[in-house]
Formats: C-alpha cells, sequence, structure tokens
C-alpha cells in the first residue's frame, strides 16, 4: 500500500478500535439528544408555533439534533489529539516514519467516521416525535452527514494541533462549537432574523450543510416543496438550490482538510 | 559510510534567549552502548530529540546511520526505536494492539511482526498479558512493553531517555537483565540518558553533559581515573558539582520562551 494511504488508514484504523473499546460512551452519550429533542424539543412545541404551519417544532429540530450531536461528537473526536499529547501516544506517532499530513487526515477521517456512526442513534428518536424514517431517507442521511462531521473534525484538527494542553480543549467547545451550532440554523429557523444575525448565519457554512440534513428528512416526510425552501437559506429571498449548498460544503471541507493537514505538519 | 552510528557536529539549540544545547559534538560507533548522563535540564532530553528529529537543532548537524536527521528525517525515523522518558503508550487498547499499531507504522510484514512480538514478548515476561488493556498494567510492566515496542522493527539505533525513571530497584535491574539479553542476541547501538549511575558501569563510552556543554567523555574506566573516583556516581558528583539543580526553574523558563517564540518541544 502506498505509504501516505497506510499512514491514513492506521490512524483511522486505532480511532475506530479506541471508539469500539468505549461502546459505553455510545450509550451515555445518546443523553445528549433524548434530552435536546424530547424536553426541550416537546418543551418548545408546547408554547410555540414555526411560521410554518403543518410542522412542529421537535419535528423541525430533528434534523437539527441530528446537526448539533454531530458537531459535537466531531470536536470531541479532535480533542482527543490532546489526549494524545498529554498521555504521549502522539510522541510515538511523531516519532514515526509517518507523513504529518497523513497523520491529520487520518485523524479527520477517524472522527468523522466515529462521529457519524455515533449520531446515527438519534434516528431512533424520529418516530418518538413523529418523523417516521424511510430507508431513503437514511441511505441519503449517511453521507451527508459524514460531511458534515468532515468539516467539523478538521476544524477540530488544525485547531488542537496548535493547542499544548488538554485543559484548551473546553474552549474548542465555547468558542467554536457552539457558535457554529447556534448561528447553523439548526435550533432556530432562519426566519426574520435580525440583519446582524442573519448575516452571520449565511456566512456560516455549517448553516447550508445542516439545510442539507434537513431537506433530505422533510423531502422523505412528504412535506410540500414551498414549506421545505421556507426553511432553507435565501440570499435575496432567493432558496440557494440543493446543488448549490453542497458545492459550498464540499468546497469548505477540502479547505478545510488542506489547512488541518498543514497545521499539523507544525504539530 | 564509517562505522558510526550517530555523529553530531556544533549541536545547538536555543529555545529563544536560553541555550539548552550549546554547541556539542560527540559520536557514537556502531554497536557501541552509549551513556549520556547529565544532571536535571542540562540539556540530555533536547539532545535526543534533535537525534530522534522530534526536534529541530538551532545549528550543527546530526547523521544518525548515515542519514541526515534533518533533511532525511523519515529514513532516521524508519531506522531508531524511542524509549521515552515519559510513557507513550495508548492505555486504552491491549498491549498487542500497542505493538499491532507501532508494526504498521513502521510498515513490519504481518508475519514478522507476529513472530517478533512473540519472541520479544516471551523476553520480558508479558506473554500472558499480551490481551490486557494496557490501563490494568503497573508501572514496569508498561515500560517492558514499551521496550518491546520499541524494538519491534529491528531499529539500528536504540534511544533510551531513562528508560528505569520511577522504577522499583527490583524491575530495574529485571529490565536490564532484558536488555542485557537482547544486546547479546542482536547487534544494535544504544544510546542511554539515566539518573541511575551504576546502570553506565557497563557502557562502552560516557558523555557527561553539563548546562549544555559536555564537560568529561571516555570510558568508565577513563573517567573514574581522571576524576580519581571508584564509582560512576562519585565521578559525576566530582564532574557536576554538588549543589542541587533546579529543573523546575529551567522547565519553566523553557516554557516561558516556548510560549514567546511559539516554538514547543515537538515542532517537526
Amino acid at each position: 500500500m502506498n505509504n501516505f494511504l497506510r499512514g491514513v488508514y492506521i490512524i483511522w484504523y486505532r480511532d475506530l478500535l479506541r471508539f469500539w473499546r468505549n461502546k459505553t460512551r455510545v450509550v451515555t452519550g445518546f443523553s445528549f439528544p433524548v434530552i435536546w429533542l424530547l424536553i426541550f424539543g416537546n418543551g418548545i412545541s408546547a408554547s410555540l408555533n414555526l411560521p410554518v404551519s403543518s410542522l412542529k417544532y421537535v419535528q423541525f429540530l430533528f434534523p437539527g439534533a441530528i446537526a448539533q450531536y454531530l458537531i459535537f461528537n466531531s470536536m470531541f473526536s479532535a480533542i482527543s489529539i490532546l489526549q494524545d499529547r498529554e498521555f504521549g501516544f502522539l510522541k510515538e506517532v511523531l516519532v514515526s516514519p509517518i507523513n504529518r499530513s497523513a497523520i491529520a487526515i487520518g485523524k479527520i477521517l477517524g472522527g468523522a467516521t466515529t462521529a457519524t456512526v455515533q449520531s446515527l442513534t438519534v434516528l431512533i428518536l424520529g418516530p418518538i416525535i413523529g418523523v417516521s424514517l424511510n430507508f431513503k431517507m437514511v441511505v441519503l442521511l449517511i453521507p451527508a452527514m459524514f460531511m458534515l462531521s468532515l468539516v467539523l473534525s478538521s476544524i477540530g484538527v488544525a485547531v488542537t494541533s496548535r493547542m499544548k494542553s488538554l485543559d484548551a480543549g473546553q474552549y474548542i467547545f465555547q468558542f467554536i462549537a457552539f457558535p457554529i451550532v447556534m448561528l447553523s440554523g439548526a435550533i432556530f429557523p432562519l426566519h426574520n432574523l435580525p440583519l446582524w444575525l442573519d448575516i452571520l448565519t449565511k456566512i456560516n457554512p455549517i448553516t447550508y450543510a445542516v439545510d442539507i440534513l434537513r431537506r433530505i428528512v422533510f423531502e422523505n416526510l412528504n412535506l410540500p416543496e414551498p414549506v421545505i425552501a421556507s426553511l432553507s437559506p435565501s440570499i435575496n429571498g432567493e432558496t440557494i438550490r440543493f446543488g448549490y449548498e453542497i458545492i459550498i460544503v464540499s468546497g469548505f471541507t477540502l479547505v478545510l482538510i488542506f489547512l488541518a493537514s498543514r497545521a499539523f505538519r507544525n504539530a | 559510510m564509517n562505522g558510526n552510528a550517530i555523529e553530531a557536529k556544533n549541536l545547538t539549540k536555543r529555545f529563544g534567549s536560553f541555550t539548552a544545547v550549546n554547541n556539542i559534538s560527540f559520536s557514537v560507533r556502531k554497536g557501541e552502548f552509549f551513556g549520556f548522563v547529565g544532571p536535571n535540564g542540562a540539556g540530555k532530553t533536547t539532545t535526543i530529540n534533535m537525534l530522534a528529529t522530534l526536534l529541530l537543532p538551532t545549528k550543527g548537524s546530526v547523521m544518525v546511520n548515515g542519514f541526515d536527521a534533518i533533511l532525511e528525517r523519515d529514513k532516521v525515523r524508519s531506522s531508531i526505536g524511542m524509549i521515552f522518558q515519559d510513557p507513550s503508550l495508548d492505555v486504552e487498547l491491549t498491549a498487542w494492539e500497542n505493538l499491532w499499531l507501532h508494526a504498521k507504522l513502521y510498515s513490519v510484514a504481518n508475519d514478522l511482526f507476529k513472530k517478533r512480538a512473540k519472541e520479544l514478548l516471551n523476553l520480558v515476561d508479558l506473554t500472558e498479558r499480551k490481551e490486557s488493556i494496557v490501563k490494568t498494567f503497573s508501572g514496569g510492566m508498561k515500560r517492558r512493553l514499551e521496550i518491546v515496542r520499541g524494538l519491534l522493527h529491528h531499529p539500528k539505533v536504540l534511544f533510551l531517555d531513562e528508560p528505569t525513571i520511577g522504577l522499583d530497584p527490583q524491575t530495574r535491574a529485571l529490565i536490564w537483565r532484558y536488555l542485557k539479553n537482547f544486546r547479546a542476541k542482536e547487534d544494535v547501538t544504544i544510546l542511554l540518558t539515566t539518573h541511575y549511575l551504576p546502570e553506565t558501569e557497563n557502557c562502552d563510552n560516557i558523555a557527561i553533559i553539563n548546562e549544555g556543554k559536555i564537560i568529561a567523555y571516555g570510558t568508565p574506566m577513563d573517567l573514574k581515573k581522571k576524576y580519581k573516583q571508584d564509582s560512576m556516581d562519585a565521578v559525576f558528583m566530582e564532574a557536576t558539582g554538588h549543589g542541587i539543580r533546579d529543573e523546575e526553574l529551567s522547565v519553566e523558563a523553557q516554557s516561558r520562551v516556548n510560549l514567546k517564540t511559539g516554538g514547543g518541544l515537538w515542532r517537526r
């Protein structure tokens, strides 16, 4: 096998191995979307109506909750680089003849794979809140989720490769993960927002990744097309087309993978 | 190439205004057992990190196994084994998985890896525990596993950075018995740093480093004669003085400088 790919493969494989060892983390982590969807979602649904009829807030939140869980899981796995630094394993990898960019890419792919697998568990909650699942939806969601977590893992790796201590990890959530989620349309619809907030959500590339998830879920719910479109980000009253969203997100992903592997060269 | 496994010339490392290693030159012959000793903060680990391509020298050159440690890093990395001062195992995986990952990192073929790993685990009496999660290991067992891992890919040069630090005398003796057995079987160059001076009595040559400079070099016999002492412990005290070194200070100073220059230990 090519030397570079072998490096990527080993680092990716190790992440999967560790993920498998920590199966309990998957179970305990699941409490997060449960609380978020069932308690927060239903609670808000009880007293607030969306500007879109025929859709309850908790159902609107469903793809957003998947996205949010995905974002947090991806970021969390990037923090494992800080753990590796703290507990020494990073030295073992850095002194080996593996290309530094291969380490970064392996780490990104490992984080994206485990985050996607873990976040798929949120789908189980769908039927409870009135979002029925079907085969096509799940098949389309997997690559969309993987793409979103690639972006987040890349951001995570780029940031953590510059950090020296494990304590710094909490700032990643505070200053990166939370704002990204809040400004992505995962929690509230991007309707009637004050101008400054509107601008911030539109320059956040994650907004488009979240919208991809939402379209996949709602199109398979047989919601009328105008309803789905009304939830998507728009510029000058024009809803951004699905194809463009994919281009925006994949372009952004490639740039970030590049930046992360560069950052890791100096790790 | 000549018969040298390691050749350092005018090696210097500065962290900002702090000079950790100051223009040192030395060489280690192939197959030699070389001791590199000095008080805390003298520059031992900084030097090893430069030899092992983890740190770029500010000045000077390093050849390891005939490869340039600055320009041919991957070739140097493939040909050396490293046992770090601090633990570097993945404690959430089993002993065998740690070894397997290492074999993959160094492109050791699978059947070769299995044979070698079994042999080495046997040598350090860890065969029974190979399927256990490393978290459950004692300090001594972790060290033994790290030694196995460091030797797995048949390195030509093995760096042992304080390999017995924090271990009880029984475990220290055991580890040295393993290393001796191993040296008798295979042709490997060893560079050892340690604070347990008796461990250097069997070295072919010893360099004593103090404040970034090599202040004495020779066989244990030579050094004992030179300083008119009868043990390496006494030689060390005589050569480097009896005052206590405040590593805390120099490490802190170093990290302050690191912050300023952005130059962490693991840059490149």
